[in-house]
Formats: structure tokens, C-alpha cells, sequence
């Protein structure tokens, strides 16, 4: 049968080759290796030693800096995502408004996006949220105290949200494409009935909008849960002050690189990878009830 | 079937470009690493070199765009007296060098020559049989230790053989800004000074020091600090057989409580300000900007300062003795050296570098001191014409030190790991956020899980 399926397929699978191989080398072969490793103690220079489960044990029962980069990386997930997606929301509705220059408008909010998790933007934030920074000329108009916001432990993890949040650029232009997609008639039908913009907002923009809101909920969650650079960058490599923006990925680095404690990271990866599984069935699970795939 | 043949011409094509992008992509990233290094030898054609065979040699070190200029243009010099030895350079700043440095050994392939600090990742590297012996190419005449000083060679030894050569030795000093304590219309009392002589200094200091000024940055979160104050009181920073700590409680609770003084009278910036700073340049640091009267640092970098503060006068205090302690002072040598990789293709033609990196004089000419004291007596004795009044300073200062510390051990296996929860707690005390007992109290508790393991 695979005999068959090469004879009619084979130009295709040739083609698909250089594909096939790269998963290969790059993606399952080295997954594999690490989900071996995660049974085991290993310091990058000497051969591993099989440890069953204990690293996970560890993990979950008796490394309160494990537990704290999940309270870290939990915070920043669901308080950022929901926030940058209304942020992107808000800004695609206003847009397909019609207002004027929408190329314009759009690419400019596109920008943040396409700087996204680099380090000169981290360390902009740095600069911005810094006691000498813009942020505090800002606020002190309404009578804030100065503050560096990104060394106080209790607040440098809120602008590392907001740097989440302003990077709503690439939901926004998948809500515009959706909003397109939204049949005129719709909206008209419901202005003969007589119904108001909120209405039509709440009776037709969102529940037509759900697949969107749908793909766009799941991926930005995932992309969310893997956030490195800011944190790597703002809170000094250690995921300061005080463990405040020490996010999951940080810590997993910081146990594979500076500790050289490859075993315990690789089950720490492999952790994630559950958590994030985890989360993303839950939300198709959740799909059922309120998505809306039209008919 | 020609469409066919059309197909099968482009798939074997594509094959070969991805292939070939691969192995280009590899060249493109070494090369744009140095930037004179592009230069093949190809011409040696005619010259006595033609039988020995081209030898690539790759060597990583530390640093920043200024180290690389210096290293370029000494690789550059050795490529042109040895014409069959293209050098590929990995160069890295320090953060991202280590972990850059631990994948490539990991995976096998860690550069030939590379740069090693010896008091912090000696241990982890040496501990594994990672690392080439230099032994026998010292007895085969490759490598030359004439005129080396025995305590820089003991220095780069681990269980009795020599692994490392010492680029330069340096230890751990207070740089301080004369013109800005003139300024304050304050006197330094002396460069020797003692714990209590620099509280008593930094009393008076602090009634005249503006807004965001200080007497010297945290030292609390700088591991040196510390390692100096163990050593002081007689111990070290992890116990020699790496079980246990090197210190008391009560010495650690002694430390955090002198500094946390300095803390509350404003001599030393709050946690919150160190944090900010922590991770930038040293161009922005409190020093550099002429706000604070001192900083502890590698007495190396003090020409860099030099650099960064022209108008400054500058010089180079002591590590505070301690009165009472053990050993009055308690600085380490720190040692960035020179090892070959195990795995290392060419390993007497990595020697040969070696040797001549460190020992050649116009070499070192070049490398001008750049990461410390010279260990090597010849190369100190040509440099001396060439050396401005701050690293004439160094030089003495260095040779005063050395006279009086306890010998340096590299810090044993995990004293990383240690390390970093020593600075987690450090941070946690800075911040108010544990009482000082309290934080000794977890700091031991994990300290000594992490060692046990």
C-alpha cells in the first residue's frame, strides 16, 4: 500500500522532501530527545543519568520558584490576552468605520506587531517605564508619584502586559479581514427592524465575529504562554526584581543555561507543552457553546 | 516525458540549494562574527609555508565591540606571520557567551581556543573532561611558561594539571572619583580602608551627596562582595570538597547587616534603583555618570572608566579590609584565561596560539593588559614604557594585593547554582521584603539542598 501511494505520489513527496526532512531533523528527532531527557539528570557535558520522575516531582512539589513563574506567566496570560484583543477589537471596529485613510491607519498599528518580542522594543520599555522616563511625565500630570515602574517588583509586571497589550497589531487586522466578511444585508435587514448600533453590535458584529474571536483567542494564549524576550530583557536576565517577571520560559533557560540543568529543563518544556495542550482543549471544548460557523 | 524530466531536474536542484544554503548559512554567521578575518591564504603559493597544511583554528571569547578591535587586529597579526592558519572568531558578550559556550560543548563542537573565567565556570568546565591538558605541549616546547609567575600557573591547574593560561589576572578593587570627593569638599581617608573606616566616610558623605548620588553601588547583589567577606572571615564562598558553604551564618548575617545600614542612610542606592540599573552598561552606571564616590569592580576596567570620565581624577582603593577578620584582605584573583577544547582538530597548532597569545611581546603589545595583569614577568617589564598613569596604578595596586591575600581556589561544582539563590535572597533583603535572619535562614536551607544533590 505504500508502495502504491509512492508510485502515484512520488513527485509530490519528493517535493514535499526538503519539508519532511526539516520536521524531522529539526522538530520530532530533537523532541524525542528531550522528552528522554526530561528523565534525566543531565549537565550538557557529561552523558545523562536516568532519574524516572523525579524532576517532575520537584517541580510540582518542591520548587516554590517553579510554582511562582507560573503565577508569573498565568497573570500575564489572562490579564494581557483579553486585554490586547479588546484593544484590537475596539480599534478594527472603529477602523471598518470607514474612516479615512484605513491603509494608513492600519499599517501604522501594524508596526508594534512586527517590532513585537524583539530586544531593542524590550529595552525601549526599559527606558520608557524607567524612573527618568516618559511614563512618569505622563502620569505625574495626574498627580502619580514617579516611580520605576519596571524595578518595583509590584508593577514591573504590569508593563510588561502593556507591552502585550500594545502589540495588538496583527489580531486587529485578522478582526478587520473578518469584519469584511460580515454580509451588508445583515445590517440592513436590522435597521428596517429598527435596531440601534449596540444591537447590531451584540446581535450580529460579535456573533458572526466568534471564529475570529475564536482563532484568535487560542493563538495569542499560546503565543502568550512562550513569551521570553520581555522578560529576559526587563527583568535583567533573572526575571526580576524579586522573581516578579520571572515568566515560565525564563526559568526553563535559566535552569538550562545558566544552571546547567538540561533534565529538569526538558521536563519543564515538556510541562508546558501540557499546560498549553491543556488550555487549548479546554477552549475547543468550549468552542461548541459559543462559536458561531454560520447556518 | 520531458515535463517529467523538467521535474526531476528540479527537485535534484533544489535538493543541492538546500544543501548548499545550509553549509553557506554556517559561513555567513562566522564571518560577519570578525570582520577582517574574510582574507584566505590562497596566495601563500610561492612562500616556504606551501607544505604545512591550511589549519582553521576557531576561538571565541568575551567581551564588547572595543575587546573585539584589539583581539581582530592581534589574530590578524598571527594570521600573517602563519600563513597556512585561518582563525574563525566567535566573539559574544558576556551574558550570552557562557550560554553560547555550554551548547557548543554540549553538542561537541565548542570552539578550539576560547576564554574561560576560572573563579566562576573553572569548575564546571574542568570538573568533565571537556577541557585539553596542556601538559604536554608545555614539555613538547609548544607552550612556553618562561618567566611565568608559579601563582598564575597554580592558578589554571585542577587536580594537578595545567589546563589554563592566565590572559591577564586581575582582583577585585574600589575604583573611586577623586575629583567628585573634592567636589563634596571631602577628604578620602585612606586607600586602605577598613569596613568601619569606609561607615565612618560614608556618614559623612551622605550629608553632603545630592539627589541620586551615592558613596558606591549595592555590593549585596554582586557576588564578589560576599566571597571577599567569607574569605576575610576565614572560609570561602562554598567549602573546599563543595558540600557545604564557606561561611556562618552568622558571618552572612554580620555582612547583610553592615550593608543594609549603608542602605538606610542612603550611602547605597535603594534595591529598587539597583534593579533598574541592573544589566546596563557601565557607561550608565551611578560612577560613570559621576554620582557615586566609588565602585567595586575588576581593577582592569578602571582604564575603561578612564575612558568613559575623562575629566575625572581617578584611583584605585582597596577591597575594605576587615579589622578584626582572619585575613584583613580577602580579594581572589580573578583569572580570565586561555584553554583548548578537547575536541580541538588541531591541537598543536591551538597550542602554538596559545603560547603565542599570551607570551608574544607584540601580542600582548596589542592586548595592552586589556583583561588584567599580565601573569608572565616579560611581558610585564615591555609593557611598562607603554603604560598610561591609570594602568600604572593598576599595576601597583595589583602588586600590593597579591602581597596580601589568602591563595585563590576556583569555586567548587554547582557554586552557580548557589550563587544564584544566594542573589535571589540578597534581592529579597535589598527590598525589605524578608528580614535578614529569616533570609539567612532559607538561603542555607536551599544552599544546602543545591550542594547535597
Amino acid at each position: 500500500m505504500l508502495l502504491k501511494l509512492w508510485h502515484k505520489n512520488k513527485i509530490a513527496l519528493l517535493f514535499l522532501a526538503p519539508w519532511f526532512i526539516g520536521i524531522i531533523v529539526l522538530g520530532i528527532v530533537p523532541m524525542i530527545a528531550s522528552l528522554y531527557l526530561s528523565f534525566t539528570n543531565y549537565n550538557m557535558f557529561q552523558a545523562p543519568t536516568w532519574v524516572g520522575l523525579s524532576n517532575y516531582q520537584t517541580m510540582l512539589f518542591s520548587d516554590s520558584r517553579f510554582i511562582q513563574s507560573l503565577k508569573v506567566t498565568f497573570i500575564y496570560v489572562f490579564v494581557g490576552v483579553p486585554l490586547q484583543l479588546l484593544m484590537a477589537f475596539t480599534l478594527a471596529y472603529i477602523l471598518n468605520k470607514g474612516v479615512k485613510g484605513l491603509a494608513g491607519f492600519r499599517a501604522i498599528y501594524y508596526v508594534p506587531s512586527l517590532l513585537g518580542p524583539s530586544i531593542a522594543i524590550a529595552i525601549l520599555w526599559r527606558q520608557i517605564f524607567g524612573t527618568n522616563g516618559v511614563f512618569n511625565d505622563v502620569v505625574s500630570i495626574f498627580g502619580v508619584q514617579p516611580n520605576s515602574w519596571v524595578s518595583d517588583p509590584s508593577t514591573a509586571l504590569f508593563t510588561l502586559i502593556v507591552l502585550l497589550v500594545w502589540q495588538f497589531g496583527s489580531p486587529m487586522v485578522i478582526f478587520l479581514a473578518g469584519l469584511k466578511q460580515i454580509p451588508e444585508d445583515l445590517y440592513e435587514s436590522a435597521s428596517i427592524d429598527g435596531a440601534g448600533s449596540l444591537t447590531k453590535l451584540f446581535k450580529i458584529t460579535i456573533p458572526m465575529l466568534t471564529p475570529i474571536i475564536f482563532f484568535n483567542v487560542v493563538m495569542q494564549i499560546i503565543g502568550a504562554f512562550q513569551a521570553f524576550t520581555p522578560a529576559y530583557i526587563i527583568g535583567g536576565e533573572r526575571g526580576g526584581p524579586l522573581d516578579s517577571t520571572l515568566f515560565y520560559t525564563l526559568y526553563l533557560y535559566i535552569k538550562a543555561f545558566t544552571e546547567f540543568q538540561m533534565g529538569y529543563a526538558s521536563a519543564m518544556a515538556w510541562m508546558l507543552l501540557v499546560i498549553i495542550a491543556t488550555f487549548t482543549g479546554l477552549l475547543f471544548l468550549s468552542a461548541k457553546k459559543w462559536v458561531f460557523y454560520g447556518e | 516525458m520531458r515535463v517529467k524530466q523538467i521535474v526531476w531536474f528540479l527537485v535534484i536542484v533544489s535538493f543541492f540549494f538546500l544543501i548548499v544554503g545550509c553549509g553557506g548559512g554556517d559561513d555567513n554567521t562566522t564571518a560577519s562574527n570578525g570582520e577582517n578575518q574574510t582574507e584566505t591564504n590562497d596566495d601563500t603559493d610561492d612562500s616556504e609555508d606551501t607544505v604545512k597544511e591550511e589549519v582553521e583554528i576557531r576561538f571565541a571569547w568575551w567581551g564588547n565591540t572595543e575587546r573585539d578591535a584589539i583581539y581582530n587586529e592581534i589574530l590578524d597579526l598571527y594570521e600573517e606571520q602563519n600563513p597556512h592558519v585561518t582563525i574563525i572568531r566567535e566573539p559574544s558578550g558576556w551574558g550570552d557567551y557562557w550560554t553560547r559556550l555550554s551548547t557548543q560543548t554540549a553538542g561537541g563542537n565548542a570552539p578550539d581556543v576560547f576564554g574561560l573565567h576560572l573563579l566562576l565556570y573553572g569548575t564546571e568546565y574542568l570538573s568533565k573532561d571537556v577541557i585539553e591538558p596542556l601538559d604536554p605541549y608545555v614539555e613538547s616546547g609548544l607552550i612556553s611558561l618562561e618567566g611565568w609567575d608559579e601563582s598564575v600557573i597554580d592558578a589554571g591547574k585542577y587536580n594537578g594539571n595545567l589546563y589554563a593560561l592566565a590572559k591577564g589576572v586581575t582582583t577585585q578593587g574600589l575604583l573611586t572619583n577623586l575629583s567628585f570627593i573634592e567636589s563634596l569638599g571631602l577628604e578620602l581617608p585612606s586607600t586602605d580602608m577598613t569596613y568601619n573606616e569606609l561607615m565612618d566616610f560614608a556618614k559623612e558623605a551622605v550629608n553632603v551627596l545630592g539627589e541620586d548620588e551615592y558613596v558606591i553601588g549595592d555590593p549585596t547583589i554582586i557576588e564578589h562582595g560576599i566571597e571577599t567577606w567569607a574569605v576575610q572571615k576565614g572560609g570561602s564562598f562554598i567549602s573546599e570538597d563543595g558540600t557545604s558553604l564557606g561561611f556562618s551564618k552568622e558571618d552572612l548575617i554580620e555582612y547583610w547587616t553592615y550593608w543594609d545600614e549603608m542602605r538606610t542612610i542612603g550611602a547605597i542606592p535603594s534595591a529598587q534603583v539597583s534593579a533598574e540599573y541592573s544589566g546596563m552598561p557601565e557607561e550608565s552606571t551611578h560612577f560613570a555618570q559621576g554620582k557615586a564616590i566609588f565602585i567595586d569592580r575588576p581593577i582592569n576596567r578602571a582604564r575603561m572608566f578612564a575612558g568613559y570620565m575623562p575629566e575625572a581624577e581617578l584611583t584605585i582603593a582597596r577591597y575594605p579590609l576587615m579589622e578584626d577578620g582572619v585575613h584583613s584582605g580577602g580579594e581572589q584573583l580573578q583569572v580570565p584565561a586561555i584553554v583548548m577544547s578537547k575536541n580541538a582538530k588541531h591541537k598543536e597548532e591551538a597550542a602554538k596560539l596559545i603560547s603565542w597569545f599570551v607570551n608574544d611581546l607584540e601580542a600582548t603589545k596589542i592586548y595592552n593588559a586589556e583583561n588584567g595583569i599580565p601573569g608572565t614577568a616579560p611581558v610585564r617589564e615591555n609593557l611598562q614604557g607603554s603604560l598610561g598613569p591609570i594602568e600604572a596604578l593598576t599595576f601597583d595596586h595589583f602588586e600590593k594585593v597579591v602581597a596580601d591575600i589568602p591563595a585563590t581556589r576556583m569555586r567548587p561544582e554547582g557554586s552557580v547554582t548557589v550563587l544564584s539563590a544566594y542573589l535571589r535572597y540578597a534581592e529579597e533583603v535589598a527590598f525589605g521584603r524578608t528580614a535578614i535572619e529569616d533570609a539567612v535562614d532559607a538561603f542555607f536551607e536551599e544552599a544546602e539542598r543545591i550542594l547535597a544533590n
